[in-house]
């Protein structure tokens, strides 16, 4: 497994949109950014007890083979990973999935908008606001 | 609520009872004509029982006169005045009984004749007596009382055999009758049960394709459901990519485009979030087909002050005057039906904004058991020929350089109206200004 840390950790199966975001980050100072295809790859990170834990998940909500619900459910039932917080983004705002994402623990949930600026905004208002919020409770 | 019935079915149940009224009818005419023979049956009864009554008080006379003629003793005149007294009796009985018919008139008037030279013979035989033993016995070996005993049987016996006709002839008609009405009883019960029984089997079918087309309409509904959520994600994420990868170029690579290229990537942008915005109010509008509505009642005052308030400032519009009358209070979805006011109100303000002081009024009526609301503008307003554009979806009646809007916003109005079981109309004239209603029912 790849030891190196990381800052944010980004779920996203659409590699256009993943990279639109990692470019917001990448500009906006967050260079630390592993990027994980589905929720599968996810799976195996959190399972691997030597695996470095992130500042801050941002976690896309329709991906295949294991979803951002499932991954969410995996994160907060394991103690390592449980305080890591956790973004949803998705282009759905439906609200069982609403109601079943903060029922779970997340901290933030994004629904995607269509306009690249809005999307930026808010990925960096609530993102940062909870890396920022990471690191006073650790330090 | 109206009362709508089938027309089939309303059929079937006048022609079932107009069946059992039909039975009542015949019924009682039944009824009526068995009353009818049973009495002529009784009379002619009593036409019988009186002949043969008259033939035995005639004999009982003749019996006691004879009687009296060889013994002289009193008893027999005791006797014969008792049978004469019973005659007369019988004979009036006879006369009121017998049916009316020339040929009965002419015999009992011949009846009477012979009873009453009859009755002379016995006085004269009586007399006789009275006088000597000899004569009187010389009187009715004469047989002038057997000749009119035997008229009297003659005649008598005539009018028994009519009386025997009459009631064989009654007890037929009455049994023909009889069989008559047993026939027309069973077919009429036949014909409304079967009535009955195909309005059954209509109506059932109704019910059970009725629960069948709801059932339908459910899952058309969950259908839609997953239709609009997959929608929302898989056509917004791909213009998302487009947003995006338009703007990396405007950022990046601004240096190395003309004026031309700016001016494209520009294009692509602003149409790309135009779809984005389509997309996201025909998504609200689908949502608002299958939300739940949850009626309570709403003073509208507080509301609809703080929604003017907070869309003219984000409109920006300090000229905007908004008059806000007294309004009723009225059973609404509070949630859905601020967004029934934001959108009118937005629309008013938008559409007014040109004008040098724009005015918009609003208030209420009580009409027809409905409170109505209305908002006006003295903006744009628009061409009655239209009217019926208005509330469609995507539809508008402004070019969009004029005014912005995807044309949502009054389909949205007519449809949360129309959820909560009121209506929406509209009028104006061409730059004269804008009156919307809309109407909830007073619960």
């Amino acid at each position: 497994m790849n030891n190196e840390t990381f800052d944010i950790i980004l779920a996203e199966d659409n590699l256009d949109e993943a990279h639109l975001t990692i470019r917001t980050l990448k500009k906006n100072g967050h260079e630390r950014i592993r990027h994980l295809r589905d929720g599968e790859e996810f799976m195996k990170l959190i399972q691997d007890p030597a695996s470095p834990k992130p500042k801050l998940i941002l976690l896309d909500l329709k991906m295949p083979k294991m979803d951002g619900i499932e991954v969410l459910r995996l994160l907060k039932s394991n103690p390592a990973w449980k305080s890591v917080p956790v973004v949803m983004l998705t282009s759905s705002d439906s609200e069982k999935d609403i109601v079943e994402s903060y029922e779970l623990g997340v901290n933030a949930y994004i629904v995607k908008p269509v306009s690249t600026d809005n999307f930026k905004k808010a990925i960096l208002d609530i993102g940062v606001f909870w890396i920022t919020m990471n690191r006073t409770k650790h330090s | 609520m109206k009362l709508v019935i089938d027309k089939k079915v309303s059929i079937g149940f006048i022609a079932a009872l107009l069946a059992l009224a039909s039975l009542i009818f015949f019924s009682y005419k039944n009824q009526e004509n068995h009353a009818l023979t049973t009495k002529n049956i009784i009379r002619q009864n009593s036409v019988l029982y009186c002949t043969e009554q008259i033939q035995k008080n005639v004999l009982e006379i003749e019996s006691s006169i004879r009687g009296y003629s060889l013994t002289g003793d009193s008893v027999f005149l005791q006797h014969y005045s008792a049978a004469s007294e019973a005659l007369e009796k019988n004979l009036q009985q006879l006369s009121r009984t017998l049916s009316p018919a020339k040929d009965n008139d002419r015999l009992m008037s011949r009846l009477k004749e012979i009873i009453r030279i009859k009755n002379d013979f016995s006085e004269e035989t009586i007399e006789a007596r009275k006088n000597s033993f000899e004569l009187s016995q010389k009187l009715i070996a004469s047989y002038r009382g057997k000749t009119s005993m035997d008229d009297i049987r003659e005649i008598t016996g005539e009018f028994q055999k009519q009386a025997t006709a009459e009631i064989n002839s009654s007890r037929d008609i009455r049994e023909r009758v009889m069989g008559r009405f047993n026939l027309t009883f069973v077919t009429i019960i036949a014909t409304a049960v079967v009535l009955l029984a195909v309005l059954f089997v209509q109506i059932n079918e109704s019910i059970i394709m009725r629960s069948k087309s709801e059932e339908k309409v459910r899952q058309l509904n969950t259908e839609l459901e997953a239709f609009s959520y997959s929608v929302s994600h898989d056509l917004r994420s791909p213009l998302r990519v487009i947003d995006g990868y338009s703007l990396i170029l405007e950022e990046d690579y601004a240096d190395r485009l003309d004026d031309e290229g700016k001016n494209t990537v520009s294009v692509i942008i602003k149409n790309v979030r135009k779809m984005g915005r389509l997309i996201d109010d025909l998504l609200e509008f689908s949502h608002l087909g299958r939300k739940a509505i949850r009626p309570a009642p709403i003073d509208f005052n507080p509301l609809v002050t703080s929604i003017a308030k907070d869309l003219k400032a984000q409109a920006r519009c300090e000229k905007c005057l908004i008059e806000i009358q007294n309004l009723d209070t009225a059973f609404a979805d509070v949630k859905l039906i601020e967004q029934v006011w934001i959108n009118l109100l937005s629309n008013a303000i938008k559409y007014s904004m040109v004008r040098e002081h724009p005015v918009i009024e609003i208030g209420s009526y009580k009409k027809n058991g409905s409170v109505c609301f209305y908002v006006r503008d003295n903006g744009v307003g628009f061409d009655m020929n239209f009217k019926h554009k208005l509330f469609g979806v995507f539809q508008r009646l402004h070019r969009p350089e004029d005014f912005a809007g995807t044309g949502v916003g009054l389909a949205i109005v007519k449809r949360i109206i129309s959820r909560h079981g009121g209506e929406v109309w509209a009028e104006s004239a061409l730059n004269e200004g804008a009156t919307f209603y809309f109407s909830l029912p007073i619960l």
